[in-house]
């Protein structure tokens, strides 16, 4: 491998090592009787973000390369039972949540939220696992987002793509095409010198 | 007399195609006549190929129709005789080939006289963009009746109804202007679920549009079909409503140069798909080759209703990771427009792959790794899901047809080699050529690149469409270079 790469060329080899990044949360916050949602947001164990989500809020938390292991965790504090507004025919007018709408890390924007972070919530019984995956919290509870570092490749991982070119068959495959179009471009060389 | 034949025509494909769409040219054929009162069957002989033999003697056959490497006889007659039955299956008076490229040349120089000196009463006819190589043209002459020059629907009805002078029949043809009088596609005779899984479930293809809006340098578009024609959008969308509610087909792949050349055309187009789809559960995809816009001028909807209307797996013309390569390939697109555009994808969930191209007559070192960091740079997009691969191909060609071929000759030589072929019979010639304005930039270089590339992009998850079958190919190639070589050591110094 390195006789085929100039050293010039080594350095974009993903060399799968922990960077230092942003992640962006976008919450989206609606008003109830009491007014709007409160969140409270951990990177790790550190508090990174405690207020109101007025409508919309971005918070944007830097995450050094140091951190391999990462833990961000999205609090829903101050819902209470008669935040919820019905009127006469049992419809909801108002209600008081958060919506976890997107998460961008290090550049790469998600907004399948649900399919990155877990929901636990302390819902009613009849309400049970209703509100497990997705990204909005109608109860209080936390959402939390897991990932190592770097994200990227971890991200990669969950979203793996399934299809005609990720096979076992189809990578050994190239593999072996690969080595052989090598073996044919150096044993040339090897001739020459 | 009561006649023996069964039907007017059989119109098959040849080697060398990608295994996992149906083609497009016979199905889109079989439509058109069919529309004008005749019969007609559709074959994919590249797939029938792959089904007929073993894996090993398949890759030998590949290897045959690829670069022309003598093989075991044997391989071709299994090949060719269950090609044969099924070719005359329903006593056609017409055996038509569709000659897609250059591609297909290996397999239809040794297949067409076979088949004709078997079958000497047989009418057989070519067509096709492969059929505009007059040396090619030449071999095979002595082993068909007619050859249908440039775009066929209209010539293969004359020439079916007797009328043996009209434009395009062994004459250069002329180009149809109105691509909405074209009859809608029947895939009716293919098995779908046959093709390789490139899509979880059925797919096939259209045309929206014929030529392309661009002259890149390294394309020969711009030779084959001058003007950029196109169907109207409500054209293209009854024929993909029609064989969604016929055959219960979702996913459709465009055979175009590029699917949004005309944009008044292609926003009809994506506003009927997405209201169509706004009543389906299951949601009508399409796909196909797709230029990067200038972010200037595109409107504020643009994303969202390509979104809606279904966008899924658009092959972007990419080529490269260097404005400045990109620039002098006439591409129209830098590298700001495009991360545009990416942002735009991202956000509204429109997956795409690259189409690149290692190794242009200008690709600096640093043009080259520009590419690199491309790869690197978005694998942000591979992470969400928005790139779904990219196709590294097989290394530049110098196509004469082509605008490099035809207006740059002072970029790139050609070895003059006492015994090398001059058509592309045996060696690709056209890939033989070294930069004569980035020094070092030969056929051995371009070939480093491209396994560099291969092995930087997986590193950063990027699936590489068709790299089994490219680096095969490669491989082949770069061998046969070699071994060419030790009579001519320029050519792979």
């Amino acid at each position: 491998m390195k006789n085929l790469f100039k050293d010039s060329e080594l350095k974009y080899l993903n060399k799968h090592e922990p960077v230092s990044h942003d992640v962006l949360i976008e919450l989206h916050g609606s008003e109830g009787r009491h007014g709007w949602p409160e969140v409270e947001v951990y990177h790790n164990k550190k508090i990174v973000y405690k207020g109101l989500v007025e409508h919309k809020h971005t918070l944007k938390i830097a995450v050094s390369k140091n951190h391999t292991r990462n833990i961000f965790k999205v609090c829903f504090t101050n819902k209470k039972p008669n935040d919820t507004v019905v009127d006469k025919q049992g419809n909801i007018t108002h209600d008081k949540f958060v919506k976890v709408h997107s998460i961008t890390i290090d550049n790469s924007y998600i907004d399948d939220v649900g399919k990155l972070c877990r929901v636990y919530i302390d819902e009613p019984s009849d309400y049970a696992g209703s509100s497990r995956g997705g990204n909005a919290m109608f109860f209080p509870g936390h959402l939390k987002l897991y990932y190592t570092n770097p994200p990227l490749d971890y991200i990669h991982q969950v979203y793996m793509q399934q299809g005609l070119f990720d096979t076992a068959e189809y990578k050994a495959d190239i593999d072996l095409n690969f080595n052989r179009a090598v073996e044919i471009l150096f044993n040339h060389s090897r001739e020459d010198h | 007399m009561i006649s023996n034949y069964m039907i007017d025509i059989t119109i098959a494909t040849l080697p060398v195609l990608e295994f996992y769409l149906p083609p497009a040219a016979p199905a889109l054929l079989k439509g058109h006549l069919e529309k004008h009162g005749f019969t007609c069957t559709a074959l994919d002989l590249n797939l029938q190929s792959k089904q007929v033999l073993s894996k090993e003697r398949f890759n030998e056959f590949f290897e045959f129709t690829t670069t022309d490497k003598e093989i075991d006889q044997s391989i071709k007659t299994e090949v060719y005789t269950s090609w044969e039955k099924l070719l005359l299956a329903d006593n056609p008076i017409w055996v038509g080939f569709s000659i897609f490229s250059g591609e297909s040349h290996n397999t239809a120089r040794d297949f067409l006289p076979w088949f004709k000196k078997r079958n000497p009463k047989q009418k057989v006819l070519i067509g096709g963009n492969g059929t505009s190589k007059p040396e090619f043209i030449q071999e095979v002459l002595s082993s068909v009746d007619h050859i249908i020059y440039n775009e066929g629907e209209e010539a293969l009805v004359e020439l079916l109804k007797g009328n043996k002078k009209y434009p395009g029949i062994d004459t250069p043809g002329k180009q149809i202007d109105d691509l909405d009088s074209i009859g809608h596609s029947n895939y009716n005779d293919y098995n779908l679920g046959e093709y390789d899984r490139f899509y979880a479930e059925n797919v096939v293809q259209i045309t929206g549009s014929r030529g392309c809006i661009r002259r890149c340098t390294f394309c020969n578009i711009g030779h084959l079909w001058p003007t950029f024609r196109w169907r109207t959008g409500k054209h293209i969308f009854d024929e993909i409503k029609k064989i969604h509610q016929e055959k219960n087909v979702q996913h459709f792949y465009f055979t175009d140069s590029l699917i949004n050349g005309n944009q008044k055309t292609y926003l009809e187009m994506c506003e009927l798909l997405a209201d169509y789809n706004s009543t389906l559960d299951k949601k009508i995809t399409w796909g196909g080759q797709y230029i990067v816009r200038r972010k200037k001028g595109l409107p504020e909807h643009y994303f969202e209703v390509t979104a809606k209307s279904g966008a899924y797996n658009l092959a972007l013309g990419v080529e490269t990771g260097s404005d400045s390569v990109r620039h002098h390939m006439q591409k129209k697109f830098d590298n700001d427009d495009f991360d545009f555009f990416m942002e735009g994808f991202s956000k509204h969930k429109i997956t795409c792959s690259y189409l690149m191209m290692v190794g242009y007559p200008t690709e600096t070192q640093q043009d080259f790794e520009d590419t690199l960091y491309l790869f690197k740079r978005h694998q942000r997009y591979v992470a969400n899901g928005t790139i779904t691969g990219c196709s590294l191909g097989t290394t530049m060609s110098i196509l004469d047809d082509a605008p490099i071929g035809e207006n740059h000759s002072d970029l790139y030589t050609f070895p003059t080699t006492p015994g090398l072929p001059t058509s592309t019979r045996g060696l690709q010639v056209s890939r033989h050529w070294e930069s004569a304005v980035v020094p070092g930039l030969d056929y051995k270089e371009r070939m480093r690149r491209r396994l560099v590339a291969q092995r930087v992009c997986e590193s950063y998850g990027w699936s590489t469409i068709s790299a089994d079958r490219e680096l095969r190919q490669l491989q082949a190639q770069s061998q046969q270079f070699q071994d060419f070589s030790t009579q001519t050591p320029q050519l792979f110094p």
